[in-house]
């Protein structure tokens, strides 16, 4: 009777860890290629697809150049980008998600669970994609203002539980990270590589709950856009490259 | 005053013929590149998308390798490959979109009128690559496919237009599809002019599928293919596949070279095939195949050559599905020569047509009907065909007291052998209610158990002028009937 319970219960807990640990799948199981000139967005997002039909999980880049436009990330998929590896903007305008809504390399609406992680850089190449723009307005085919089409690198719109951790955001031609209305996000260790420019890192409008902590800004400028819209805010050893820790007052 | 009116009648005049002039686009206006490893996907569409709501006009490709997963063609515009560019398929499965929920293509149209692709570029599938990477995805689990005859039933074409009104393919090379090249499917005024489809980079690649259209002009095209070559089909039972014209074109398979069918819903109807060359193909020359429900009516066949091919004639009716009864009347079939090789015809293809149906001797033609639902109205004129002969009993047989061995067959996936043996070399005739044979020239070139021409209950014939040479064949009928009645010789 009680080895049956404890088979029974052995059996329920293999079950729990089973069920709550998050499957891995490898980038090159969809055909994903790291050679850094095969345009990967529909692999990409055929891969996110896939992991959150299947109940989620963690898509992971190893070494290697990926290239790709605007992707959606979808619920219960976290992207881990290893270290060595790096998620690289292509220019064309057209590549990306466009004017409407979030416009990101990897955006997300409406999802929950999802994250961002390792430690790979997500790659902007702003002068080239901004180069792309500017030619596509001269000449008329699009109507607006450059910004209007810069992407940034991370955009979260109603999204609960959102994970951003360790990753390297370099060369934007947006702001880095955006989170609109989104609940419980926490971002940890993340580095935003801006240099000169004079862009914001991170734009938060409507949260409730985000929680930074031990990120690192390079950047002249205050990294943090945030327009008193959002609840519980919070912001722990984040410093400029000027050692000035961020916070929510100005 | 005169003259004011003068200039306003100009201004007028300009003002109308301006905007109507088709407006010319080079691909580099919209950051399209070149250079063979930027996917352009986005940007032929933008470019595409513009041109459509700028009044249309061409999107111009200059030489360069241009490298795209899908993209949707719109009204009033054309795709222009100039000499020297090549629109490159990606050979990422998931580059490519779906319409329908049903077909992948590589340029698709649906409900799109007055588009065209011309000049004289080429359209490069990657198709080997691509159709293995499909298998990969499979294998994978993340494509559900059965992998049914080793392969993804649905790779991408590299043309599906369907319901597009007045559409124009000219001039340009269509090569190394994963799947058939190009289906146009319940389009109306269609031009296919001047094209060459190298379709062998992969098996189960038809050259160009007409389906279901209304009005089409096929003409001086050579279609290289590892399955149908020149094909109407008719998928839907509520459309039939009407007015449709196949002119000089020359065409090469390891299947047949002219088909009409396999999927024959709604049918065929005013088809004229004229002028027309097979050579080293593996089936039929020409095979006109009711086997779906569809109605088969008036079809005129005229001045075809048939060069070292496996069978210069088939007509079938069959009943595949029950209860869906085809019917086929008044096709002609005039000024065919045929020559067919005793050896396989596409020896050599990378993808050769599955040797089958053995053991046999080389087939006959055929017109095939069945017991209760007779081919109508048959008539073949001005024809010679040369056969090898040679047909040994030892090897397979089905001699004149045994006729009623040959099977039925409604349900069969019809092809010239599948009844394996035939009891004729010439001409094979079952279940067929008036047919006329007129000046034809039947050749063995070596002595063959069989007779030329066996009729099996076939009814209402004339045979006149019929010329039949085989070495040393004796005293042996050269036409024989077998429950057949009201036949003139």
């Amino acid at each position: 009777m009680n080895t049956n319970k404890l088979l029974v219960s052995v059996v329920g807990l293999l079950f729990m860890v089973a069920t709550l640990s998050a499957k891995d799948y490898q980038v090159s199981m969809f055909g994903i290629k790291s050679d850094g000139v095969t345009l990967n967005t529909r692999s990409i997002q055929r891969a996110v697809d896939y992991i959150s039909e299947q109940g989620g999980g963690r898509l992971i880049f190893y070494v290697g150049r990926y290239l790709t436009g605007s992707i959606e990330l979808k619920s219960n998929v976290t992207i881990r980008i290893e270290e060595g590896a790096a998620l690289v903007a292509v220019p064309s305008v057209y590549d990306y998600k466009g004017v409407e809504g979030c416009n990101a390399i990897i955006y997300a609406k409406g999802q929950q669970h999802i994250g961002i992680g390792g430690k790979g850089i997500i790659e902007g190449r702003a002068d080239a994609v901004r180069a792309s723009v500017e030619d596509q307005l001269k000449k008329g085919h699009i109507q607006g203002t450059t910004s209007d089409y810069l992407p940034a690198l991370i955009c979260m719109e109603d999204c609960e539980n959102v994970k951003i951790e360790q990753v390297t955001l370099q060369n934007a031609g947006n702001t880095a990270e955006v989170y609109k209305n989104c609940r419980h996000v926490t971002v940890d260790k993340v580095v935003v590589n801006a240099g000169a420019c004079d862009q914001k890192a991170v734009s938060v409008s409507g949260c409730d709950g985000l929680e930074m902590t031990d990120c690192y800004f390079n950047q002249l400028v205050e990294p943090l856009q945030s327009d008193g819209t959002s609840r519980n805010l919070s912001f722990t050893n984040c410093l400029t490259s000027e050692g000035k820790n961020i916070t929510i007052e100005k | 005053m005169n003259s004011l009116k003068k200039l306003i009648m100009m201004c007028l005049f300009i003002g109308i013929v301006v905007p109507t002039e088709a407006k010319d686009y080079q691909m580099t206006m919209f950051g399209i590149k070149s250079d063979g490893v930027t996917m352009n996907t986005r940007s032929i569409q933008k470019a595409i998308d513009f041109i459509h709501e700028n009044g249309g006009g061409r999107l111009v490709f200059t030489v360069g390798r241009y490298l795209t997963g899908s993209i949707h063609l719109k009204s009033n515009v054309t795709i222009h490959l100039g000499e020297g560019a090549v629109l490159v398929g990606s050979t990422n499965p998931y580059d490519y979109d779906m319409e329908l929920n049903a077909w992948y293509g590589l340029i698709l149209a649906n409900k799109q009128e007055n588009i065209a692709i011309t000049g004289k570029g080429v359209i490069d599938g990657c198709g080997r690559e691509l159709a293995n990477n499909f298998i990969n995805q499979v294998y994978a689990g993340v494509i559900k496919d059965k992998l049914q005859l080793g392969r993804v039933a649905n790779r991408p074409k590299l043309i599906y237009f369907r319901e597009c009104k007045n559409v124009e393919v000219k001039g340009v090379t269509l090569m190394n599809p994963a799947f058939w090249t190009q289906t146009y499917d319940q389009c109306e005024h269609l031009l296919i002019d001047g094209i060459t489809v190298h379709s062998r980079a992969y098996w189960n690649n038809d050259g160009m599928d007409i389906v279901d259209c209304n009005g089409a002009l096929i003409q001086n095209c050579y279609v290289d293919a590892t399955d149908d070559a020149i094909c109407l089909k008719s998928h839907s039972a509520d459309a039939i596949c009407q007015n449709v014209e196949v002119r000089n074109n020359i065409a090469c398979s390891s299947a047949s070279g002219i088909k009409f069918g396999t999927a024959s819903n709604g049918g065929f109807k005013d088809i004229k095939i004229i002028n027309n060359t097979v050579f080293d193909t593996f089936r039929s020359a020409i095979t006109i195949q009711a086997v779906d429900g569809g109605l088969v009516e008036n079809i005129v066949v005229d001045s075809l050559r048939s060069i070292n091919t496996g069978n210069p004639i088939y007509l079938v009716v069959g009943e595949r599905r029950e209860g869906h009864r085809s019917r086929m009347d008044n096709v002609r079939i005039s000024n065919l020569y045929a020559e067919v090789p005793a050896t396989k015809p596409d020896a050599g293809y990378v993808y050769e047509g599955p040797t089958e149906d053995n053991p046999r001797n080389i087939s006959p033609s055929g017109i095939i009907g069945l017991a209760d639902n007779k081919i109508t109205n048959v008539t073949i004129e001005n024809v010679e065909i040369v056969y090898p002969g040679g047909g040994n009993p030892f090897y397979a047989k089905v001699g004149l007291n045994e006729l009623n061995k040959v099977p039925e067959m409604p349900k069969a996936y019809p092809e010239f052998s599948q009844h394996k043996e035939l009891p004729a070399w010439g001409f094979y005739i079952r279940h067929v209610d008036g047919v006329t044979f007129k000046n034809v020239k039947l050749k063995a070139l070596k002595k063959d158990y069989r007779p030329a021409i066996v009729l099996d209950d076939v009814h209402n014939g004339i045979f006149s002028k019929i010329k039949v040479s085989e070495p040393d064949a004796g005293k042996k009928d050269k036409i024989y009937l077998y429950k057949s009645t009201g036949i003139k010789k």
